[in-house]
């Protein structure tokens, strides 16, 4: 049966694939910046899968919207948290570098793949073909789904007024 | 755009535009009372312009939106129901010395997520309205973080409907998958489409299935009930009744677009999918009303009570005659009528008696509520038997449209479950009517603060409305036709 896909297919399950074994490492990882290891491998995977898919421009928002902006600042949230006690007591201790062999297995794993469909002439020209640009995509975006956009930022902006309001210190007599 | 769908398009205009002038206007001075009063200008100016348009052509803006009659009936049901939930936030907000701009932002972003909602006529304009609702009913549920609940019930309801959105998603890939075209209507020049047969396709019913799961979360049907309790009894009371009216009602009306849409354009419903979603409303109306048996909270029995409600409602969308859709509609939208008025009839009670800790009210503080204060009791009692459909109340001609609909389309599983589920719930519903008339109503209980003129033309009101549509039915039922 596995004889039978093509190459891009074949690719494109096994990155599939990778994005499904990272994110189960993410959910059943008992130390979290650990977790986001394998959280940064999922969304790449996944990014390799839209660009299979033929669609380099959201293979590229993937990789910089979530892989790079969201889980920095996601590092840097949980680093900030100070979590003290919980941290060292529940979370088992570093292990030296052996933490880092699953997510670099997976992430050079990525890697092959892509240079695997980049030196394939055959792949390139299949991707090549059918593939939906960034002009495409702002078009679609500020042309028939303009009002999409639009509830998007309102959709936005009730998530930014609700996370303020929980977030905000507990007394504030006096401050209104 | 031109000038046509611009009218067409007002109201939704109107509440955005309303949310940014609010976001300035706490830029630019923070007050109390000019925040509440400005979003209730906000809210009847959409009234005025839903109600203007009822009546008028029918019309697509842009590919993601059709506007019709009954898209803006059930507008105008939730903007009503949102001015109420308004009026008495505005009791309770009024006596912090914390000015609550962000309530007032989040209840507009909840009003717009409903409104985009019922007009919606494609499912990225559906998952974003869905996505304004439930983000902004988040930060709404768990606004009061000093109350017990506010922050579980927030918590609970946050990743609920967070996985309840990932599986509708899910759905809609499956559905995007066979058809091609995220539009609920799909125009015949896609190729495809119109040959698409339902015979061997499983991806299409299994898309279905998800899709009418993520939304069944929302309308707390069976499976997916677990929340609707907790959250009811952890937000406070305006907030709560939001989360009964506004979602439910917006959610309900674009899940009966999208199904009517599906029947019309793919010949039917899939067998399975038809005995999917008439187990899933069998086991709300029945479960629902069998597990507010036991419940002493009133909140937790209007919750369970609601769950058999959008049960009794699951019949409209089992009715895949396109024959029929007109008569759906106009049962639909009169059920709704009574269902949410009785609900902000029972929720301004709650409001009204709730103490200055605003703790939960349970059956016992109504104990003798007829002898302290016959009004609200008199807005109870319509407001019960409307839920449980006795006649001369509105709940039951809404009962008796449904019976009609399940009788004609000879659904009798359906139809039985419908009658067990009354009769079961006339088994706590009168109980609480007969709380109110106890004699023994603990004495040293006072109600010290009285009502002001206000709340009482509020009360008096609702009483009327319950009772003359129960009366004179045909003055909504008329009118309804029309469309």
């Amino acid at each position: 049966m596995i004889g039978q896909l093509s190459p891009i297919a074949l690719l494109f399950y096994l990155a599939g694939l990778v994005a499904i074994v990272a994110s189960l490492k993410v959910i059943t990882q008992k130390n979290t910046v650990h977790a986001l290891l394998y959280l940064v491998v999922s969304l790449l995977a996944v990014a390799v899968c839209f660009y299979l898919m033929g669609a380099p421009f959201a293979a590229g928002l993937e990789v910089i919207v979530y892989a790079g902006a969201i889980l920095i600042l996601f590092v840097f949230a949980i680093m900030m948290f100070g979590l003290k006690q919980d941290e060292t007591r529940y979370a088992p201790q570093n292990q030296g570098l052996s933490i880092w062999l699953g997510p670099c297995l997976l992430a050079v794993l990525l890697l092959i793949e892509i240079l695997v469909s980049l030196d394939n002439a055959d792949i390139q020209q299949q991707l090549s073909s059918s593939v939906v640009t960034s002009k495409q995509v702002g078009i679609l975006l500020y042309g028939p789904y303009l009002l999409a956009v639009e509830i998007a930022s309102f959709l936005l902006l009730a998530g930014l007024v609700a996370g303020y309001h929980f977030a905000k210190p507990d007394n504030q007599r006096g401050h209104l | 755009m031109d000038s046509q769908t611009i009218i067409a398009f007002l109201p939704q205009l109107i509440l955005a535009a309303g949310t940014v002038g609010a976001l300035l206007l706490v830029a630019w001075r923070r007050s109390q009372r000019m925040i509440a009063y400005f979003t209730l200008v906000t809210l009847l100016l959409t009234l005025v312009s839903t109600f203007n348009g009822i009546g008028q052509l029918t019309t697509a803006v842009t590919q993601l939106f059709y506007v019709d009659d009954y898209g803006r009936f059930a507008l105008l049901l939730i903007l009503l129901v949102s001015i109420c939930s308004l009026f008495l936030s505005m009791q309770r907000l009024s006596t912090d010395v914390e000015v609550h701009d962000e309530y007032y932002l989040l209840m507009l972003l909840t009003v717009l997520g409903g409104s985009i909602l019922v007009i919606s006529d494609h499912f990225a304009s559906l998952f974003l309205g869905f996505e304004l609702l439930s983000i902004s009913l988040v930060g709404l549920v768990g606004y009061f973080r000093q109350q017990q609940y506010s922050v579980e019930s927030s918590f609970k309801y946050l990743i609920l409907s967070a996985s309840a959105s990932s599986f509708m998603l899910l759905g809609i890939a499956f559905i995007y998958a066979q058809t091609g075209t995220l539009s609920f209507s799909p125009s015949a020049d896609i190729t495809g489409v119109s040959s698409l047969s339902l015979a061997n396709n499983y991806l299409l019913p299994l898309g279905f299935i998800l899709f009418f799961s993520g939304m069944a979360f929302k309308l707390s049907l069976v499976p997916f009930h677990y929340w609707t309790p907790d959250v009811y009894q952890g937000a406070s009371t305006p907030v709560t009744l939001l989360v009964a009216t506004v979602s439910k009602c917006a959610i309900f009306v674009v899940l009966l677009k999208c199904c009517f849409a599906y029947y019309q354009h793919y010949m039917g419903l899939h067998e399975q999918v038809f005995n999917v979603i008439a187990a899933v409303a069998i086991l709300s109306m029945i479960l629902g009303n069998s597990l507010a048996l036991k419940q002493q909270s009133i909140k937790r029995i209007l919750a369970y009570s609601s769950i058999a409600h959008m049960g009794y409602l699951l019949i409209i969308v089992l009715l895949n005659q396109v024959h029929a859709i007109e008569m759906a509609w106009q049962s639909t939208l009169f059920y709704l009528t009574t269902y949410l008025i009785a609900c902000v009839s029972i929720f301004t009670v709650i409001c009204l008696s709730e103490g200055e800790q605003h703790q939960d009210v349970n059956l016992a503080d109504w104990q003798g509520l007829f002898w302290h204060r016959p009004l609200l009791a008199s807005l109870v009692i319509v407001a019960v038997l409307s839920f449980a459909g006795i006649p001369l109340t509105a709940g039951f001609i809404g009962k008796f449209y449904l019976i009609n609909l399940a009788a004609n389309q000879a659904m009798w599983p359906l139809l039985a479950a419908l009658i067990i589920g009354s009769g079961v719930a006339l088994a706590y519903y009168l109980p609480m009517v007969f709380t109110l008339f106890t004699e023994q109503g603990q004495s040293d209980k006072k109600y010290d603060h009285l009502l002001s003129f206000g709340h009482r033309s509020m009360v008096s009101l609702f009483i009327v409305l319950g009772l003359l549509l129960g009366i004179f039915p045909d003055v909504l039922g008329h009118w309804l036709l029309e469309f």
